[in-house]
């Protein structure tokens, strides 16, 4: 079975690996507003000044910004490929967070304390293969007339 | 048109990948915003928020923005804790030194003691603005010793005139630092407010500091 990506494919990928980082890009600083105003509206702005708070803010941005951007960037790909999903996907995940995590480091966003690891590696590393996969997939799914 | 919600599986599911999806997400912000709500709940003191660790305990009104971070180098580690009210547009920074990040700092600024501290830190503050705006003035306008959680500490009381620009005009500002050394380690209070509010705010942060336990 031959079910290994055309280089169109490959292309259309990495189109879909961009759409990610930009969206993630864009998704990152409004959240970030976001969830600032909501702390605001509570008048619990001072959580964050807790270690664990950083946790919360990484699950947060996990759901909100990474599994998102990385879903739609699924949605794109498993849309316009034709053959091997698994590549394509995987190959799209991955760049929506490299390009990311360097655009994060060029602009020194990313500080390298705490749970860091967790924070700007772990958790949107998962969302964007995660998202990309589910968007992938949901694309491609036989339903059950079929 | 990408049909996402289109094809359904037998029980009116929507697609199994689409379904995992949402349980992420979902899950995922709850979880979230639950370890949010967990922090508010075991942290609270009435109005207030109490961050206790290793080296500070302080209760602080809820509705400040506050960060804590440590500097960790060669030179030892510093500790630290910012505090601010939007509202009231001040700000409390406590710097806690280990021995070795206060030996590095005596050194590197060539300081004896905790005075020189307090006048090398005012100093400082008022060049950083100066660099900004040349028009700006210093005023000391006390300074001296106080006793602050049983230890002897310094402090100096300042006015920069001209300092901040805000709504297109210039307001003072006025600063406190306190400082002390205790088991070779270095304790640094700062306290920035726009003067013409002061009076306001000083019994809310005699408040805070009295609160305040530094663990060192």
């Amino acid at each position: 079975m031959n079910d290994l990506p055309t280089k169109r494919d490959i292309v259309n990928s990495l189109v879909g690996g961009a759409l990610c980082f930009l969206s993630a890009i864009f998704l990152s600083n409004f959240v970030d507003l976001l969830l600032g105003q909501i702390l605001l509206y509570f008048g619990i702005s001072g959580v964050t000044v807790f270690e664990s708070f950083s946790i919360a803010k990484a699950i947060i941005f996990f759901a909100l910004v990474h599994l998102v951007c990385g879903f739609i960037s699924g949605l794109y790909t498993g849309y316009v490929s034709e053959r091997g999903a698994k590549i394509t996907l995987f190959i799209t995940g991955q760049v929506g967070f490299i390009g990311f995590f360097s655009y994060m480091t060029l602009l020194s966003k990313v500080y390298f304390v705490g749970h860091y690891y967790l924070e700007v590696i772990l958790l949107p590393l998962l969302g964007n293969l995660l998202g990309a996969y589910l968007g992938g997939y949901t694309i491609r799914w036989k339903s059950e007339e079929e | 048109m990408i049909k996402v919600w289109g094809k359904r599986l037998k029980y009116g599911l929507p697609r199994l990948p689409l379904t995992i999806f949402l349980v992420a997400f979902f899950g995922s912000l709850i979880l979230g915003f639950s370890i949010i709500y967990n922090i508010v709940t075991t942290h609270s003191v009435g109005e207030n928020l109490r961050l206790d660790n290793e080296f500070i305990k302080i209760d602080f009104p809820k509705n400040w923005i506050a960060y804590s971070w440590s500097e960790r180098n060669a030179s030892g580690n510093v500790y630290s804790v910012f505090l601010y009210s939007k509202n009231l547009s001040s700000i409390i920074l406590f710097r806690i030194y280990d021995g070795n990040a206060t030996q590095h700092f005596m050194e590197k600024n060539n300081l004896k003691d905790a005075l020189a501290v307090v006048n090398f830190e005012t100093r400082r503050m008022y060049n950083e603005i100066r660099k900004k705006n040349e028009n700006s003035s210093l005023i000391f306008e006390e300074a001296g010793g106080i006793k602050i959680w049983e230890v002897q500490a310094n402090y100096s009381k300042i006015i920069i005139k001209n300092a901040v620009k805000s709504e297109g005009t210039f307001h003072d500002m006025f600063c406190l630092v306190i400082s002390y050394i205790k088991n070779h380690r270095l304790v640094e209070i700062f306290f920035w407010r726009e003067r013409e509010d002061y009076e306001k705010l000083s019994v809310l942060f005699e408040k805070i500091l009295n609160s305040t336990r530094i663990k060192v």
